[in-house]
């Protein structure tokens, strides 16, 4: 059977989502079907301004609505302890942990010549910068513990080691070669806290 | 471990059996085509959950059905305990049961029946390129050890990255891929060469059984990194390293890394000769049927429990001698099981014997 051209479309979209298959696609679609047409105009705003509004953090890369996110806003938050993720996912999960007062820097990926990322596409040169401004006494390295994790780990201590500033790592405890974002807290709270020098 | 029972539902040409193997030597018998290797395979299938026959799952399942199941009961005579295992593949999908208990990871399913099979195409082994060799590294030490899997894959996704840089003709962070290749390429050697190191003794004295001459049967490691022979090298990840910096060059201009564990090789010696290239079917048969053998030994010394051993038309090319020689090797282990299109090649053997006719199994 076929479905009515607005829902055949409405499937196809959501079929294209990572994580949707067919199945989830057509039962998300006759949710929203059935839903009110307030309920929908709020879903489908929210879809147009995240673009819209969502920028870079000028000085971390996380996402943020202003030029600075609220965590380096934060006069509170250590502003000499720098934690480097890969991505805002991994900000996220070390955020949740609670156990985390610096600020942080968002690589926006790892090295992986495979898919053409080399250190010029990810935001090193920006990271330099800010230890170079002076103020930075730790960085901790929080890589994913997989190869391309490890690599980028390296890459990073090897320039960031001459500026004069304590680099570590963060690694114990995580689930060999898993996600960041899919660690525990209690996890992730210890290797915070276990953090080594690399 | 001894299997108990098996059940097989839609396996290859298998629409139902119920089959209770007994102790010890087990042979399968019956004209080509019939059902026996398949036998043998949904045994494998049970101890991995993957066959070693075929890349896809789907050709086992029987033709025209879309589903297929398998079952087990294992007998563990160390610890006088049972397991049943059931696997059972609907569509696209598999599920993995331990004694009624749904699992999720593999890890809880591996090592509950261990077995160590022979099929024909297992030959290949020796006689085929550095690949197979290094096909059998890989997957008896991931079988043994889950550290080894994870060394394997992440070398390979290091090489894969580094390859890529090569081939970008890019400098700037190959030092931190040479390094994750050294690391990883590192644990690889130590293992596959301690691996070897303890398994050549047990070839060498089972092929002498199974061969009843003194002409020694040898598997030695044969590392693409020379260095990585001996275990005298203390300093081998510092080792690979520097290769990996003094052939930059060529490796560039090749594109590819020309040197490391993706390139080992085993080598298979009877006396001087090189097996590979001068053996016989029948000294390559052999070796192969040794290798086996000694690998269950290997297995058992390591869990502490006997291997199910799984041999696959082993007698043929095999003379009268050598033949009794391996079914009185066969026997020495707590379960065996071995097919034959030719049921008098076991005649007067001490073993149960089975009938197998088009998917049907019967005790005879
Ligand atoms: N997915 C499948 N569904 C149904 N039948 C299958 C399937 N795969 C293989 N077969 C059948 O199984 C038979 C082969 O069985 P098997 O290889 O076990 O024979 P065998 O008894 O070992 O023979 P031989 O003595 O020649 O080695 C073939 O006749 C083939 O048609
Ligand atoms: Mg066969
Ligand atoms: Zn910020």
């Amino acid at each position: 059977m076929r479905y009515a051209r607005p829902l055949a479309q409405l499937i196809e979209q959501l079929e294209k989502l990572p994580g949707i298959g067919p199945k989830s696609a057509q039962r998300l679609a006759f949710h929203i079907l059935r839903a009110s047409q307030e309920e929908n105009q709020r879903l489908a705003t929210a879809i147009l301004e995240v673009k819209a509004k969502t920028r870079y953090c000028q000085r971390c890369f996380n996402f943020s609505e202003e030029d600075l996110c609220p965590i380096c806003q934060d006069a509170r938050r250590d502003q000499s302890v720098i934690c480097v993720v890969a991505d805002p996912r991994d900000l996220t999960a070390i955020e949740n942990s609670g156990e985390f007062r610096g600020v942080y820097h968002v690589l926006q990926g790892l090295l992986s010549p495979i898919e053409g990322v080399l250190p010029d596409q990810l935001r090193v040169r920006e990271l330099i910068e800010r230890v170079k401004s002076g103020t930075v006494k730790e960085v901790i390295l929080a890589m994913n513990p997989t190869v391309e994790g490890d690599a980028t780990a390296l890459f990073l201590s090897g320039e960031l080691k001459p500026l004069g500033v304590k680099v570590t790592q963060l690694a114990m405890g995580l689930p060999v070669g898993g996600d960041l974002d899919y660690a525990d807290q209690v996890t992730i709270a210890r290797a915070v806290a276990w953090r080594r020098e690399i | 471990m001894v299997v108990r029972r098996l059940w097989l539902q839609n396996f290859r040409n298998y629409a139902f059996l119920d089959l209770q193997p007994a102790r010890g030597l087990n042979v399968f018998f019956g004209p080509n085509g019939v059902g026996k290797t398949n036998l043998l395979e949904a045994l494998s299938v049970l101890a991995t959950t993957r066959s070693p026959l075929c890349e896809r799952d789907r050709e086992w399942v029987r033709w025209q059905q879309a589903t297929c199941g398998l079952k087990t009961i294992v007998y563990h005579e160390v610890t006088n305990a049972t397991t049943t295992l059931e696997l059972s593949v609907i569509g696209a999908e598999k599920t993995l049961k331990v004694d009624d208990a749904r699992r999720s990871d593999l890890q809880q399913w591996l090592g509950t029946l261990q077995v160590v099979a022979f099929f024909p195409h297992d030959l290949s082994i020796v006689a085929g390129d550095p690949g197979e060799r290094r096909r059998f590294l890989n997957v008896e030490l991931s079988k043994a050890q889950p550290t080894y899997f994870h060394d394997w894959t992440q070398y390979r996704r290091a090489l894969q990255q580094r390859n890529a840089l090569l081939k970008m003709r890019q400098r700037t962070s190959l030092g931190e891929w040479d390094a994750q290749l050294a690391h990883y390429g590192c644990r690889l050697m130590v293992k596959r060469r301690q691996f070897l190191m303890e398994l050549a003794p047990l070839v060498r004295d089972t092929h002498a059984a199974l061969s009843g001459t003194d002409v020694p049967l040898s598997v030695t490691y044969a590392p693409s990194l020379p260095c990585a022979r001996s275990d005298e090298v203390l300093d081998l990840e510092e080792k690979f390293l520097q290769t990996l910096r003094k052939n930059f060059e060529e490796d560039a201009r090749r594109g590819i890394t020309h040197v490391g564990p993706h390139r080992d090789d085993l080598a298979f010696r009877l006396g001087d000769m090189d097996l590979r290239r001068y053996g016989s079917q029948g000294q390559q048969r052999l070796a192969m049927l040794g290798l086996k053998i000694a690998l269950a030994r290997w297995v058992e010394r390591t869990t502490g429990e006997s291997p199910l051993l799984l041999l696959d038309d082993a007698l043929s090319e095999l003379d009268a001698s050598r033949r009794r020689c391996l079914l009185r090797q066969a026997q020495s282990f707590p379960q065996a099981m071995l097919t034959s299109a030719d049921r008098h090649l076991c005649d007067g053997v001490d073993a149960t014997f089975f009938e197998v006719r088009d998917g049907q199994v019967q005790q005879a």
